[in-house]
């Protein structure tokens, strides 16, 4: 239940801060930013700040030598940069930067380590999150050994639309780095899905028609992540909810 | 060498998906080529095996979208032993 001297907060892992947890936080909190691109943290570098991001997309880009670049995690509104740190560490294993512009709350890492340090409460809620993030990683390794091109590209469209809206800026050349794919695959799965009435795609972007039917395209790859968010932490990552429509059959 | 732009359109069978976007590659020629002819070999892996005969092509054109290229894969399923107890006429 969100704690309602939080509720200016958008980012939602603020927003489930009991208040004493939030007041080792709070001064040390600075709404920032996040510009397309910008580069939030660095792979094999110290990270300096955690962000706790409450409009926009970060994306986890995973590197491998000539230019195989590919995304391994999504974060938004519901979710935080820095989780190493949590675990424990101090340099960032990928590079995370903003693919979807917007803005968040940072805390530079001394005083987040501090605050982490004294609250075993805030370590155990945290955690949860990064619980929340492993999974997310880990039907992303499953979605890309076992799902076709249109069903990887319809669950990475919900994990969008969950963070960002309908509405998405994204042009097809940067879909292929996000799905690690190359481009002339992007093609296909994007008129695929346009053919049976999931998205509509102009140039450089995609609008989402049916969200119903692109989880079924993503074939139980996407929904577990997000359930076991709403389970550990009261509260969906989904920023839309999808009202359940009842087809009445007629006699 | 210096990036250009290139439209990859992949044909399967009677179906075109033709590349709106267009699509920047540095390296010329050889670029292309790589790349049309992965995207056939990563495409042929997705393709449901239910059609006997499949032809895949990536065709390349420049930014003028004059023809540069094309790749092509043909995909064949030649049944050998028939379930049927009488054997087809020839």
């Amino acid at each position: 239940m969100p704690h309602s001297a939080n509720s200016r907060y958008k980012n939602r892992l603020l927003g489930l801060l009991d208040p004493q947890d939030m007041s080792l936080l709070s001064p040390h909190l600075e709404r920032v930013e996040l510009g397309l691109r910008d580069r939030l943290e660095q792979r094999g570098m110290p990270i300096k700040f955690v962000y706790f991001i409450e409009e926009g997309i970060g994306s986890i880009v995973a590197r491998m030598a000539h230019g195989r670049d590919t995304e391994v995690g999504l974060l938004g509104h519901e979710g935080m940069t820095g989780t190493v740190a949590v675990l424990g560490g101090d340099l960032a294993p990928h590079e995370c930067f903003v693919q979807a512009a917007g803005a968040a709350m940072r805390i530079p890492i001394a005083p987040f380590r501090d605050a982490f340090e004294q609250s075993p409460t805030l370590q155990r809620f945290l955690l949860q999150f990064v619980q929340c993030l492993m999974m997310q990683t880990s039907y992303t390794a499953l979605a890309n050994a076992r799902l076709r091109l249109e069903g990887r590209l319809a669950r990475w469209l919900l994990m969008c639309e969950d963070r960002a809206g309908t509405e998405l800026n994204i042009t097809h050349e940067f879909l292929s780095i996000m799905l690690g794919v190359r481009r002339p695959g992007v093609t296909v799965a994007v008129q695929i899905l346009e053919g049976n009435g999931l998205i509509r795609a102009m140039r450089g972007k995609i609008v989402i028609r049916d969200r119903e039917g692109l989880i079924a395209l993503a074939d139980g790859s996407y929904g577990a992540p997000e359930a076991e968010y709403e389970k550990l932490l009261g509260s969906s990552p989904v920023r839309f909810k999808v009202v359940a429509t009842s087809t009445a059959v007629s006699p | 060498m210096a990036l250009a732009r290139y439209y990859f359109d992949v044909r399967s069978n009677d179906r075109l998906f033709s590349d709106t976007e267009g699509t920047w590659l540095a390296g010329g020629m050889d670029a292309v080529r790589t790349e049309a002819f992965s995207a056939l070999t990563d495409y042929a892996r997705e393709v449901t095996p239910t059609i006997i005969r499949r032809r895949l092509s990536v065709e390349v054109r420049d930014e003028h979208r004059q023809p540069l290229l094309k790749a092509v894969l043909v995909l064949v399923i030649e049944v050998l032993a028939s379930d049927d107890p009488e054997p087809p006429n020839h």
